[in-house]
Formats: C-alpha cells, structure tokens, sequence
C-alpha cells in the first residue's frame, strides 16, 4: 500500500511539477497581458467578455446583450449619454442567439442590480447555433469565488483551448482593422474604425439569407420579453439594419422572409416593450464595414436613431415605435 | 456522478482513503462504506431514485432468505415470479411505459377506433436496466439452487449498489461478484497498478475517442438529409468507434476502480470490432449482457437444441430482447432482428463457433482471409449501428438509401472539415494500439511493463495530456440512457 501511494504520488507530483513550469515558461514567453480568457463557453468571443465584465468595478444597472450586433452596432457613449450615467456594460458577444441572451440575461440579473435591458439585433441572431456555456463556472467567476471558479476551472479544462487560443487572444486585442478585434471601450462596446479597415469582399455582400431562421429563437425572445415584464425591467430592442446597397437588392423572397421576421418581432414585443425598426430609414454604404456591422460612425449615428425615435414616441406616449 | 468529471476525480481517493486506512480493520464497515459512497455516487444524479435500489435490493434480499427457508416447489416458484415482476415491473413502467401506450394508441387508431391516453412524464432512473438484471440473477440463481441465499444485507447492498459498475455495468452475477463481499480484501499493488491503468485507458477511451467521434457522428446524423452518402457512411463509422470508446471506456474504468477496491469484476469489451464473424462479435461485445441473456432467456428457452424452426425462434428472441433491453424505441428492435439475420446463416451452418480463439495469435498482423473476415464483420456492425443511432426507423432507412446512392461516390464533405483528418489519424493510432493489446484484458495491459520508468511514465504522461487536450466537455455515456 505505502509503495502504491508513494508511486501515484511521485507520478502526480512529476507530472504536476512538469506542467506547472511549461505553463509558466509559456506564460512568460507571451506575458501575462496576453494569456486567453478562461473557457467558459466555446465562444473565444463569449469568453473574453466574461474577462472584461471580471474587471469592472462598477455594478451595472443598465445592460446590453446580444451579438455583435449589439457588440459593434451599439455606441456606449450615446447610450452613457441618453442614461445619464456611467452604470452600464456591454455584455454581447458574437454568435449570442435569442436562447443564449436568455440565459445569460437570468445569470447577469441574478449577478448585477440591472434595470435596462437593451438589445440590437439582426436576423442572424434568430438562426441555428447555439453556444455551450457554463453558467455556474461564470457567476463563481464574476462573484469572486474563488473555491467555485477552481472547482468549475478544472471541470472545464480542456488544454487545446488554451493552446489554440495563446496566439488568438493577443490577436483579437490588437487587430484593430480585422472583422475579430475585441479591443474594448470603457463599457464593452467594440469600435470598427472607418479609417484603413479591412473589408472582405464576402463579408460585404453577405446578406445571411443563406441560413434558415430557426422558430425557436422567437421562442426565446418571447421568454425574454416575459422575464422582462415579470422582473420590471424595461427592454429596448433596436433592430439593426443592412446597408443600402445590400437592402436595395433583396429579392422578393428575401425582403419577404425579412418583413416576416420583423413582424413576428413586433407581435412578440407588441406594446410590452420599447422596439425601434430602424430597417426602413436608409442607411448609407459608407457607415459600414459588411453588410451589418457598422462602423465607428454608423454606430453612433445608429443609436442615436433609435433613441431619438423612443423620445419621439414617448413624447406622443406611445412606447412602441416603428 | 460521471467518471469523467472533476467530482469523481475527488470522490475516488476519498473513498479509496477511507477504505483502506480507517475501515481497513473491519470487513462489515467497509461494505457499509462502499454503501454509502455508492448512494452518494448515485444520488449526486438524482437522490429520488435512490429508494428504487433501496426497494429493488430489500426484495430481492427478503425474496432470497424466503427462497432459503421454503421447500414448497409451488411457493418456491411464487417466490421467483415475485422477483421476476417486481424488478422487471419497474423496468417496465420506467423505460417501457410510454412505449407501449403510444404503440397501443397507434395500433387501435390504425383500425379506426380513436383512445384518448396520456402518456407519463417520466424520467428514466440511470442504471435501472443493470442493477435490476443483476438482482434478478441473484433471485434466479438462489431459485436454481446455484448459490446460497445471503443472510448479510450490507454484503447484499453493496453487492447491488456496487458504484463502479452501478449505472453501466458490466451486470455481475451474483455467484461472482457477492462472495466477494464476505471475505477480508487484501491490498495488491499489482492489482491497484493494474487498475490505475485500465482507469486510465478507460478515460483515454472515452474522452479522447469516443467524444471526439461524436461529435462528427451528432453533426452528421442530425442533419443527414443534407449530406452525401459518402459522408453517411463516415457519420455512421464515428458512431461506431463513439459507442465502443464510450461503452468499452466505461467498463474499463468500471473494472479498473473496482480493482482499486479489491474487486474482480469480469472483462465486457474483448476488442470486438477484430472480431472475424458475427458470432465472434457477440462473444466478445457487452459480455456481461450476451451472457446474462444467454443463461437465464436462450438456454430456459432450449437453446440451440430442438428443431430448426426452435433454433431460429430461440435466435430471434433473444437478439430482439437484446434489442429491446437498450431502450423503447422500434430502431433498438430492428437493430437486434438485424443482428439476428447476420448470425442465423452463420448458426444453422454450425459456424457460429469457428473463430473461439484471438484473432492472430502471436501474429502482429492477420492473414489476407482474416483482414478479409474483420473488415465485412466490421462493415455489417457499421450498418446495423445505423439503427442503433437513429431517431426513428424512417430516419434510419433514408440514411441506408442514401448511403447506397450515386453520392456514395463523391468525396465526403462535412461542417469542421478541418478537424476531420486529426481525428482520423487518433483513430489509427487507436486502432494499432488496440490491436497489439488484443490477447490482454485490455489495450494498455502489457504496453510498456518491461520498459525502463521514464519511458514508461512518458507514455503515460502522453495519455494524460491528450485527456486534457480534449477534456472538459463532461460527455454523458451512452449507456447511461439504457
């Protein structure tokens, strides 16, 4: 027995000790600053945001969630502005379905005093793929426990993660004029900056009509409608546009499946919630980076589109705009 | 709690310590002990089901000690049907409940006459199927007079509650696993290092192979109206090696953990997939679950003797149970009626016991008529698998066509294409290990026991890591569903 215990112990202390100085070698080699998020998700995006929420010392009251649509399309200076205050944080990442934001949205509320909703979105949001997250391992990590966050860390380990993700996660801080930058602003927001910005063909004719939406995403956006109305927190869904040159060359079919989906929206935030349509206004090229994503300027403009049509319909009291 | 999840990696060496370090002295409070670890192994999933072993194991104990005080032939048999209904009226009402409503409502509205039956909501407890059979086959063989009736209840518990083969077996029989409850376990360093390794390829199994094939194995069957046959047919080989590495992995840690303990349980997987005829396959595939079927349905049913036409009765009812067993659905029935049509031929040729030894034997590779002989015993497996896999019967029908179509002939394409190739050279690496472990009990028994420690320690350190390297998803076994 005492052989058998000292040799599994030799063997793990051998193994323990070999791991932990490649790790630190590794870690010295690309430096602190650049080592990856923690895998929360298998989101890289999801995770790194999780990173930046870690590292806030406010508590916010306002929230938005969502894709990048929330992510890039949705400026924090106008929304700090309108709100008249420095409590909120952007909490999207890419690829968030209407079924992730809601499940996010019930760990963010059971984690933060949040009483504004606000979501920006697109038809991509209500297509096929959903995100695998571990919401334990993310509430132990925003609440600083630290017995929890180990525990959850180890359950999740998974070393290709990290591997794969040592270049990338200093990749996406940097990148600056790629479609993956996640340089942050002080409330999450990423800005794609107009000047010198990549732009990929593919990407800026890419209207997403390709994939079929899926039913139970509106299901989804019911549910978070509900959990809104029944915690007394006021939801705002900006639905984001396409650029002129892509919305102007829709086919039927695609204009149909696009007003289709802009209605069963409408019918499922009918008079509940505040809901801008900003698909109609014309939205010119150059606030683009593809066919969705704003850029810096288109951002600014965008939000302040819709806020400007909620004031408008709160000064007729009406709350849903259109 | 699942083996492969950082609360078992906790569980194991508390329990292990305790076992041998503060119960070591007294044989009664280290069966209570593996008790209440396996209570707790068990209730970490959902405690509510725990009162089923409770009661399962209360039955068949009481049903025993009655079985060992009467003489009455009649009262005798009474005794043995109240086990039978019992265990596999919970079986029955647990697995099978809805099943047989919604065939029932199907059949008469077939015939024009509408029922309005709800069906239940209910919950499959994990493991029902294993620790049921094997109370059952301790009431049977106490019945048969093949073993004493225990008087020990705690033996019994453990006996029946036994975490590491409690929710995916191997199903013990009560005439090898229970003696060993009553006698003082010795620490045998071998044994444990044995165990530690068959625990570790255990993992290795089913994190590293099994997982990473069912990953492609879901994508492409979930969505395979949208694939090529040549892509069905890589779809349905994922799912192949994910259910082996999945259910061979579970058993290896099964039998590794309970070598830790001081226990023998038998081998489950005796590398089926090199196996040269269907007959070969089912002696070497689920052993504990051919076996059990074979000594308390086939043989009461008369076995291979009597007429044909009772031969092949016999094949069918015992590969359509098998079948059915896995769960409560027509693609598990029309998977065993298909294993039964490969083996019939075979059967009533009386080659069904051609190949009993190891496939090349002190060989390292296999002559042209054997490689021949594994690949088409191979290739059926794969198609039978299909309904194994399915949703539905029409779901599994529509892959085979279209595996048999004009895209057969095109180049595989699929969703992740990159990651594609990585996996294929895992399972090569796989497939040589496992074949040149093939005359042991499993793949890593013999690999590397003569060579010096550092290079011993590397292979397994090259084993831990890939663990790692793929773990963290915390995978369900398959076999949990059964």
């Amino acid at each position: 027995m005492k052989q058998f215990i000292e040799k599994i112990f030799k063997f793990l202390s051998f193994f323990v000790t070999l791991s932990s100085l490649l790790t630190l070698i590794i870690i010295g080699l690309v430096g602190v600053e650049n080592t990856p998020a923690l895998n929360f998700s298998d989101s890289y995006s999801f995770n790194e945001k999780i990173l930046f929420l870690k590292k806030q010392s406010i508590n916010p009251e306002i929230i938005s969630i969502g894709s990048s649509m929330t992510q890039n399309n949705l400026d924090s200076e106008v929304v700090l502005a309108e709100f008249q205050t420095n409590k909120y944080l952007n909490t999207a990442s890419w690829g968030m379905k209407m079924q992730d934001n809601f499940n996010f949205l019930k760990l963010l509320y059971s984690t933060y005093p949040i009483d504004k909703i606000i979501i920006v979105s697109n038809v991509v949001d209500f297509q096929k793929g959903n995100k695998r997250i571990d919401p334990d391992y993310i509430k132990y990590y925003l609440t600083k426990n630290n017995l929890g966050t180990t525990y959850s860390f180890l359950k999740n380990f998974n070393l290709s993660y990290y591997s794969e993700n040592l270049k990338y996660a200093k990749y996406v801080r940097n990148c600056q004029n790629d479609y993956e930058y996640l340089g942050y602003d002080k409330s999450g927001m990423v800005k794609f900056k107009n000047e010198g910005f990549n732009i990929k063909d593919q990407r800026w004719i890419d209207n997403h009509f390709d994939k079929k939406i899926t039913e139970i995403e509106y299901v989804y956006l019911d549910s978070i409608s509900k959990f809104c109305s029944e915690n007394n927190l006021k939801l705002y869904f900006f639905q984001s546009p396409y650029r002129e040159g892509l919305y102007s060359e829709f086919s039927t079919n695609e204009m149909n499946i696009y007003n289709n989906h802009i209605n069963r929206i409408d019918i499922i935030l009918n008079d509940k919630h505040y809901f801008v349509d900003s698909s109609k206004a014309i939205w010119n090229d150059s606030l683009f980076v593809d066919g969705i994503h704003f850029n810096d300027v288109g951002a600014e403009l965008f939000t302040n589109y819709c806020f400007d049509k909620i004031k408008e319909a709160q000064t007729n009291n009406n709350i849903y705009i259109k | 709690m699942l083996f492969n999840s950082i609360d078992f990696a906790i569980f194991l060496p508390v329990v292990f310590i305790l076992y041998w370090f503060v119960f070591n002295k007294n044989l009664k409070l280290q069966n209570l002990l593996i008790v209440v670890a396996s209570y707790i192994f068990y209730g970490w999933w959902d405690w509510r089901f725990l009162s089923l072993i409770l009661f399962s194991t209360i039955i068949d104990y009481s049903i025993g000690i009655g079985l060992s005080k009467q003489e009455n032939p009649i009262k005798r048999k009474i005794l043995l049907w109240v086990s039978i209904i019992v265990n596999l009226g919970l079986l029955g009402f647990f697995k099978y409940y809805n099943f047989f409503l919604d065939n029932f409502v199907t059949a008469f509205s077939f015939f024009g006459t509408d029922i309005n039956a709800n069906s239940l909501n209910i919950i499959l407890p994990v493991g029902i199927s294993f620790y049921t059979f094997q109370t059952l086959s301790y009431s049977i063989d106490v019945y048969k007079q093949k073993l004493e009736p225990t008087k020990n209840f705690i033996a019994f518990s453990a006996f029946v509650s036994f975490f590491p083969q409690l929710v995916a077996g191997p199903i013990e029989r009560a005439t090898n696993l229970l003696p060993q409850f009553y006698k003082k376990r010795r620490f045998e360093y071998s044994e444990a290092g044995d165990g530690m390794r068959q625990i570790l390829w255990g993992l290795f199994k089913k994190i590293v192979i099994a997982d990473n094939c069912a990953q492609y194995a879901n994508i492409i069957f979930n969505n395979s109206s949208e694939y090529s046959g040549s892509t069905l047919v890589l779809g349905a080989i994922f799912f192949t090696f994910q259910i082996y590495g999945d259910f061979s992995g579970y058993s290896d840690i099964a039998i590794g953990t309970s070598r830790l303990f001081g226990f023998k349980l038998k081998q489950n997987f005796a590398f089926p997939y090199f196996s040269r005829d269907i007959a070969e396959f089912w002696r070497r595939w689920h052993i504990s679950l051919s076996t059990w079927f074979r000594d308390y349905l086939y043989i009461p049913l008369g076995g291979s003797h009597g007429k044909t036409w009772n031969r092949i009765k016999n094949v069918f009812i015992i590969f359509l149970v098998s079948g059915f067993w896995h769960g409560a659905n027509w693609t598990f029935i029309v998977w065993g009626a298909l294993n039964a049509l490969y083996f019939l031929p075979i059967f009533l040729t009386n080659n069904n016991k051609n190949n009993l030894d190891i496939v090349a034997q002190g060989k390292y590779l296999p002559s042209i008529k054997e490689f021949l002989s594994i690949l088409l015993t191979f290739g059926l497996t794969v198609i039978a698998w299909i309904f194994f896999r399915a949703n539905n019967i029409n779901h599994a029908f529509n892959y085979i066509s279209e595996i048999f179509s004009s895209s057969l002939f095109t180049f595989p394409l699929f969703e992740k294409d990159n990651l594609v190739m990585p996996i294929f050279i895992l399972l090569f690496i796989f497939l040589i290990i496992e074949w040149l472990g093939r005359e042991s009990q499993y793949a890593i028994e013999q690999l590397g026991i003569k060579w010096k420690w550092p290079l011993r320690y590397l292979m397994y350190y090259v084993i831990i890591v890939a663990i790692f390297w793929f773990g963290g998803k915390e995978q369900q076994f398959i076999y949990f569903q059964f």
